[in-house]
């Protein structure tokens, strides 16, 4: 015990070096906040986090775990749903939450320079008063950070318009496994050599630590409607959808709740939607005033003939941003329905949504579970969140288990096993069912040349730890797996 | 281009790989072709050529989800005469859609104007099936429009010249025809006037798809801008009534005219002379490359031909080089690579006495050590069209 104490004091020591006391954690009470993400269920305690202010605090941090091999898992605000910034044993969290300068709002060149830690909804704050805002919205983006959307490729509910943030990324300032500060693509609309700007974003933290980013920003739309319709179910709601689609139609977003997801969210909010009602769609169409006024008639006009039960726009921006305010809220709302839920992030074709629904009422019948759905309708990104109780023995487990076979549809329909969560931890076993050993082999070519000594959040995203010019074996559990997660879904 | 005795057509995507991995075994060296539209530098006459021409099957079209699997060596003509059934496009402009491959556009980052409204095929593409220089067929991506399983090889493999494997197919995503297409000319304006105009333009809020500019002379007013507005005809008009409106108050000389106008200065430039180059700098230093970049290299050129997206900072020039050509070329490059951005050479005299008048890329960005080990990574014995990419890659 004294060694180990000693030991940790002597740890502490050598990072409060580079970032300060104050901005080193090892105080196993103080290590507790940061032994999970969004995805609770799922704790490892970092063996130190350090919050470092600059790259070149980063870049120290990361030569010094080099020194004591330690690996190193990046943290944004830890809202992640994967657990993707679940640290891994004996690792050094890096938390960028101090980092939150806006360096540069450059309006002339649509760009804005920001650190890691600034929040997503803060971007499009500081860019308010000059008519532009930042495109990709998670639900969370009052509180996620544009690290945490970078190293998760985040999406939100405009991104059937507008893109993800990969489509928003410039170029970043990144620190490698190594240490080495490295600045990748860049301000301009192409830079020169290939694009490791798309293999960053997205690689949950595997491949750098991004210091720095140049976020591509958009003006302001002319003319924004939304449009609140609900229908007697999701076969209904799913038509309504296709239809739109298939009128030309791109909508900035189109979400789908079913009735259970607006109980949750009607209890939790208070916002006026009917209760006896299998599904609501929230759609906004923005961009030229005359082509909105255009759009939301036909989109209101597709509605009706799929069956809307009632078709509402909101009288003014507060009512709009109540209805918003639900729809983000719902995650948060299912308490009000459930003690416990796990979320899925499977995604589908848009034209197979109403057969998948189908399909996950099937499942959620026989394993005696509630699911509700609330989703991002235009782009099939399901997000099905399943009810349990935690105190009834083994009901997480079965929760878990019917949230796997989920995804098995959503691979069976063509799909994907996540559309914006990231593969993180939780979903990294059904990775082989997506892809074959060839495409895993194939992606970690990219990692091996980032990270050959896999530094960078271990055990994250492949099925299996893969080694650099290993060729791949059958599925084994991870020691990782092994010690500390057994048993999980 | 080759002796076409010596090329390789496989015609499956498993045959390309069967081929790949012979060529593997016996160290050959290859070289990549679609339509050979957007080709930098030529293979080495030892190497091997595989082209993706026989790759031509359309894999799956699901309108309702404006997606669309191809094989690589599907011409842009045909997979839009086969979206146009549904009423849909890819949004990519190319000069010679019958003869470039859709393979080849992804490899060679091809784009044109309408990249202002839609993106690049960085944005559209969704999935990717490669084979690797060593003969293992991989794919990433998927072909959803959201999908974050994995590291996305489809969006990196964007603009890499064949240097890091073989594109068999791709997903892409895919947008609904517009309405009506309207495109409209303010003449005569100074690269400054150009400048304010787009400032103008972003304030009124409106959306055009594509603006391109187009240099008619030398020395001031010498830009014409077509302004190109797409989708439903409401909207459009609206947006054309905006810029008559703006015209007025400013005093401009404008003329509506078919888009199809406006785009043909693409296919214009591309037969402008033996030399072209593609500047990328900020969009807001207009005034300055026209200055310290355009008009320099203009004035070297005899018959130049001069292009901008001057709304995200691209521009092109071409013509026939004079002697000083070169170091004219250098001088601009020096100029442009110390502000940030980039100048290269897309096609060039044939190089005499093996040397090029100019090294295509430039200098290699920062990340280049990156890069590096990308390509060793991927392609450990450097086969696949080696140092045809920035730095030697």
């Amino acid at each position: 015990m004294q060694t180990q104490t000693s030991g940790k004091t002597a740890l502490h020591l050598r990072f409060a070096a580079i970032v300060g006391d104050a901005n080193t954690i090892s105080a196993v009470s103080d290590l507790l906040t940061y032994e999970c993400d969004g995805l609770t269920g799922t704790r490892v305690t970092p063996a130190l986090v350090v919050l470092p202010a600059t790259t070149d605090e980063v870049a120290r941090c990361v030569r010094l775990s080099n020194e004591l091999h330690m690996p190193i898992v990046a943290r944004g605000a830890g809202t992640g749903l994967s657990g993707g910034a679940v640290p891994s044993n004996g690792s050094l969290v890096i938390g960028l939450s101090r980092m939150k300068a806006i360096f540069e709002v450059d309006i002339a060149n649509e760009r804005i320079r920001v650190q890691p830690g600034v929040a997503n909804l803060d971007v499009s704050r500081a860019l308010a008063p000059h008519g532009y805002y930042y495109a990709p919205d998670p639900s969370s983006q009052s509180v996620c950070t544009i690290g945490g959307n970078v190293g998760e490729n985040s999406g939100g509910a405009h991104c059937l318009k507008y893109g993800f943030t990969v489509n928003h990324v410039m170029g970043a300032t990144v620190v490698l496994a190594d240490g080495t500060i490295v600045s990748i693509g860049g301000p301009l609309v192409d830079s020169l050599g290939y694009n490791l700007m798309a293999l960053v974003v997205g690689s949950e933290g595997m491949l750098g630590i991004v210091t720095e980013v140049w976020l591509r920003i958009l003006r302001s739309p002319q003319k924004t409607r939304t449009i609140f319709a609900t229908f007697p179910s999701t076969d209904e709601a799913g038509a309504a959808v296709s239809a739109i689609i298939a009128d030309g139609i791109i909508p900035s977003a189109v979400e789908m709740m079913d009735r259970l997801a607006i109980k949750a969210i009607v209890t939790a909010t208070g916002v006026d939607w009917p209760l006896d009602v299998g599904a609501a769609l929230l759609a906004d169409m923005d961009g030229v005033a005359a082509e909105v006024d255009h759009t939301a008639e036909a989109a209101i006009a597709s509605m009706q003939l799929a069956g809307a039960l009632e078709v509402r726009t909101p009288r003014d921006a507060a009512e709009r941003a109540l209805m918003w305010k639900g729809r983000k809220s719902a995650f948060a709302a299912m308490g009000r329905i459930g003690p416990n839920y796990v979320v899925q992030d499977g995604v589908v074709p848009r034209k197979e949504i109403a057969a998948v629904l189908r399909e996950i009422a099937r499942l959620s019948e026989t394993a005696g579970l509630r699911v509700a759905n609330v989703f991002h309708a235009g782009d099939g990104n399901l997000h099905p969140l399943v009810l349990y109780d935690a105190r009834i023995s083994g009901e997480e487990a079965r929760a878990e288990h019917l949230g796997g076979e989920i995804l098995r549809v959503c691979i069976k329909y063509g799909g994907s096993i996540t559309g914006e969560h990231g593969v993180g931890l939780d979903k990294a076993p059904y990775m082989s069912e997506l892809f074959s050993d060839d495409d895993l082999e194939t992606m970690n070519l990219a990692r091996c040349a980032f990270d050959p000594q896999r530094l960078l959040n271990p055990g994250k995203v492949f099925p299996a730890p893969r080694l650099c010019g290993e060729r791949p074996g059958p599925f084994v559990l991870s020691s990782l797996e092994r010690s500390e997660l057994a048993g999980r879904g | 281009m080759r002796d076409t005795a010596n090329i390789l057509e496989p015609s499956t995507p498993a045959e390309a790989a069967a081929l790949m991995h012979e060529l593997a075994s016996a160290g050959t060296r290859l070289a990549f072709v679609g339509g050979g539209t957007h080709m930098i530098g030529e293979p080495e006459s030892g190497d091997a050529l595989l082209s993706t021409r026989r790759l031509s099957r359309i894999v799956e079209y699901a309108p309702e989800d404006q997606t669309v699997t191809v094989e690589a060596g599907v011409t842009v003509a045909k997979l839009a005469d086969v979206l146009a059934t549904c009423g849909q496009r890819l949004v990519l402009d190319v000069s010679d859609p019958q003869r470039s491959t859709i393979g080849g556009a992804i490899a060679s980052n091809a784009y044109g104007p309408r990249r202002l409204r839609f993106g690049s095929l960085k944005d559209l593409i969704l999935g990717v099936s490669l084979v690797r220089a060593d003969g293992v067929a991989a794919r990433a991506g998927g072909k959803v429009v959201k999908n974050v399983a994995g590291f996305d090889l489809s969006k990196f493999v964007v603009g890499s010249h064949g240097t890091l494997a073989l594109i068999t197919s791709a997903t892409l995503r895919v947008h609904p025809l517009p309405q009506v297409s309207q495109a409209i000319r303010v003449a005569q304006l100074s690269a400054e006037l150009v400048w304010e105009l787009i400032l103008a333009l972003r304030e009124q809020q409106i959306e055009p798809t594509a603006i391109i500019a187009v240099r008619r002379m030398n020395g001031l007013a010498c830009y014409d801008v077509d302004i190109v507005f797409e989708g439903v005809r409401s909207g459009v008009y609206a947006q054309v009534d905006c810029v008559h409106a703006l015209a007025d108050i400013r005093r401009l000389s404008i003329a509506e005219l078919a888009s199809e106008r406006a785009f043909a200065a693409d296919a214009e430039i591309r037969s402008a002379g033996p030399l072209r180059v593609r500047c990328t700098t900020s969009p807001s230093g207009f005034a300055a490359s026209e200055e310290h970049l355009i008009e320099p290299l203009a004035r070297t050129l005899t018959s130049p031909v001069v292009n901008a997206y001057p709304a995200f900072g691209i521009f092109t020039v071409a013509g026939t080089p004079t002697p000083g050509t070169a170091a004219v070329l250098a001088t601009c490059r020096e100029r442009i690579e110390r502000r940030g951005g980039s100048l290269i050479v897309e096609v060039q005299p044939p190089a005499t006495g093996g040397v090029p008048m100019i090294e295509p890329w430039g200098t290699p960005p920062p990340s280049f050590g990156l890069m590096q080990q990308l390509k060793s990574s991927f392609d450990p014995n450097r086969r696949l069209a080696p140092g045809h990419f920035v730095g030697g890659l």
